[in-house]
């Protein structure tokens, strides 16, 4: 009798799985395929939903504290200056900024585009440098200040496209003649979730496209520095003014949460008749055990194996398959997400937005989400296979090789 | 001779019990195996020779009685100690040889050893002799399924001498061979038979059981011994 060490051994049952696995390559390739196809469905939601989520949550961290809108009939309307000052008495407030924003829709490209008006002069200093690839300033700016804009990444290469990359001419039929706008620079692509689609125009200028009163603003930025303060200065000014309409930064953060974790749970329940049959096909051919297999572990069992070490090389299958698969799943899907810019299934994630050709998601795979995923991918998947083999291996082994 | 290596005392194996298929299939069988003889168990189909072998061979436990191996009381082993007891002691040749078709000739006869924890160096040496012993050198890569049937009943004997085994159980192991590779079989046993083996058949061969090697035969029919 000759005995080996526990290293030698382990090594041994491995060498046997990864034999076994081959010589049942047909019904494995199989299997692989099919989970690679599971884990990627389910891990390019996990991706996309996580991703979006993560961008949107940085980017509104530069939203105001609270925005306030005039809601008439139900409907936003402009609001006055006169709110500025009164709110501003509200103590807690630090500063009311007025904004000039809205819609203008380009005819030529089918396409609507959000027109946010602000002084660009304060764009091309301190923390804005950084957000913004300048591009034609500064001589044609200068000959036209009041109609200069910054565009998103996806406005710019659609305008390129018409050969419009350094000036645009707003125009609506009503208009006299066209508004010319200089180009004078693109956002980054870090910013692209917001900024893909908008153009960022000289507030006087914003106004003339807008056609927006002098005396007249979209809504109001207030600013308060205790966030604590934040809900209460809300209710007051709601409270004051029972005309307006507060939207703290923390609702906002809210809504982009359970917006993509809505879409996700609708991506992946829309999906779940084509997941379940995947299961199926896989529990179907993962648990049964051949004939074949079964008569291959009673001889095992007929030459002195011992139902662990049984369990062992079925241990050591499962998690072969179910973790090669399962990471080559999420490795197609972070290849499909981030490098391939998830073609078909980023829109369904980005419903508002009208253009898509350039936007970027950036990597954030979460590492919990890559657990989870290798988690419910690879326990259910062993509890499926080693069960049969467990009740076959404790059969007698002359009752699975003799067929009794 | 020396003294009993294998003994039963008693022994009945109820297949199904409690359930409308249950089978009798050996009743009260008691028997004793002298080292280094050669015993034949001789009976019609279904007399209860296989399952007998089966007991003897810790591939089933017996239920009652008793079986006892080199001295020791296996049948009532916990399934660790008797696997541990048959890889050490017992090698089995079975009727239908029971190899893995899709593996390799050299892979199937190193399979009792995989467990033990034995180093691929190692184990290929000791299967290398026995390939020449058996000449089956030329087959070592060759898949089990491709082999003939005799290639593949002298892979089963390697496979069970892989492990030093001092007992060796073989199932009808002229069933399914011809008379030119039955004489082969009988120059193999008899070369195990001098090398010290003791060596236990199953038959309804009267070439195994009346063959001048045979030290022991027992007869059995409807589930009993009925002759020593």
């Amino acid at each position: 009798m000759i005995s080996g060490s526990w290293f030698e051994r382990q090594k041994n049952i491995i060498d046997y799985s990864l034999q076994s696995l081959l010589r049942r390559r047909s019904k494995n390739i199989l299997i692989l395929i099919i989970f690679i196809l599971l884990v990627f469905v389910v891990s390019s939601v996990l991706f996309i939903t996580g991703s979006l989520t993560q961008e949107m949550m940085v980017t509104s961290n530069s939203l105001p504290d609270i925005t306030v809108q005039r809601i008439v009939g139900g409907r936003q309307v402009n609001l006055t200056a006169s709110y500025i000052p009164e709110i501003e008495k509200i103590t807690g407030v630090e500063i009311v900024e007025p904004r000039v924003w809205g819609y203008f829709y380009l005819a030529s490209l089918q396409a609507n585009f959000t027109i946010y008006g602000m002084d660009l002069n304060l764009l091309e200093e301190g923390e804005y440098q950084k957000i913004v690839n300048w591009k034609n300033i500064p001589d044609q700016a200068e000959k036209n200040s009041d109609f200069r804009m910054i565009v998103g990444q996806g406005v710019f290469e659609l305008l390129r496209d018409v050969e419009m990359e350094k000036a645009y001419l707003f125009y609506q039929p009503t208009w006299e003649k066209p508004i010319p706008f200089d180009i004078i620079g693109t956002f980054k692509t870090e910013t692209e979730l917001q900024s893909n689609d908008m153009m960022i125009l000289q507030t006087e200028g914003a106004r003339r496209v807008l056609e927006l009163p002098l005396d007249e603003f979209t809504d109001l930025a207030v600013y308060v520095p205790n966030p604590e303060e934040i809900d209460n200065i809300a209710l007051k000014i709601r409270r004051y003014f029972p005309e307006l309409r507060t939207i703290t930064k923390a609702q906002i953060k809210n809504t982009y949460s359970s917006v993509f974790g809505w879409k996700s749970a609708f991506v992946l329940s829309s999906m779940s008749a084509a997941i379940f049959a995947f299961l199926i096909l896989i529990w179907d051919k993962a648990s049964g055990l051949s004939p074949e297999e079964k008569r291959e572990i009673g001889i095992l069992k007929a030459i002195g194996w011992d139902t662990d070490v049984v369990l062992s090389v079925k241990f050591w299958e499962g998690l072969i398959l179910s973790g090669v698969s399962s990471q080559a799943g999420i490795l197609l899907a972070y290849t499909y997400i981030y490098w391939l810019r998830a073609p078909g299934f980023k829109e369904i994630f980005l419903g508002w937005s009208t253009i898509y050709p350039s936007f970027k998601l950036l990597p954030d795979a979460d590492p919990k989400f890559l657990i989870l995923i290798i988690t419910i991918a690879v326990v259910p998947y062993m509890v499926v296979t080693i069960f049969p083999a467990w009740k076959a291996a404790i059969t007698d082994p002359d009752v699975i090789i003799r067929n009794i | 001779m020396a003294g009993p290596i294998v003994e039963t005392v008693g022994v009945t194996k109820i297949y199904n019990r409690g359930k409308p298929n249950e089978v009798t299939a050996v009743k009260d069988a008691s028997l004793k195996i002298n080292e280094g003889s050669l015993a034949v168990l001789k009976g019609p189909s279904g007399s209860g020779k296989t399952t007998m072998l089966s007991v003897i061979g810790c591939l089933t436990a017996p239920t009652r009685g008793e079986v006892v191996i080199l001295g020791k009381k296996v049948s009532k082993l916990p399934e660790k100690f008797r696997n541990q007891h048959k890889r050490n002691h017992i090698g089995f040749i079975f009727q239908h040889f029971q190899l893995i078709g899709d593996m390799s000739v050299l892979d199937n006869i190193v399979l009792p050893l995989l467990p033990e924890g034995i180093s691929p160096k190692k184990r290929n040496k000791r299967a290398d002799r026995l390939l020449e012993q058996f000449n089956l050198t030329h087959r070592r890569h060759f898949k089990v399924r491709s082999l003939s049937g005799g290639e593949q009943q002298r892979v089963a004997i390697a496979r069970a001498l892989i492990n030093n085994a001092g007992i060796l159980l073989a199932d009808e192991p002229t069933a399914h061979l011809d008379s030119k590779l039955t004489g082969d079989l009988l120059d193999y046993i008899r070369q195990l038979k001098e090398a010290g083996h003791t060596i236990l058949i199953t038959s309804h061969d009267p070439i195994i059981y009346q063959n001048p090697m045979a030290d022991q035969v027992f007869e059995m029919k409807d589930a009993h011994i009925i002759s020593s």
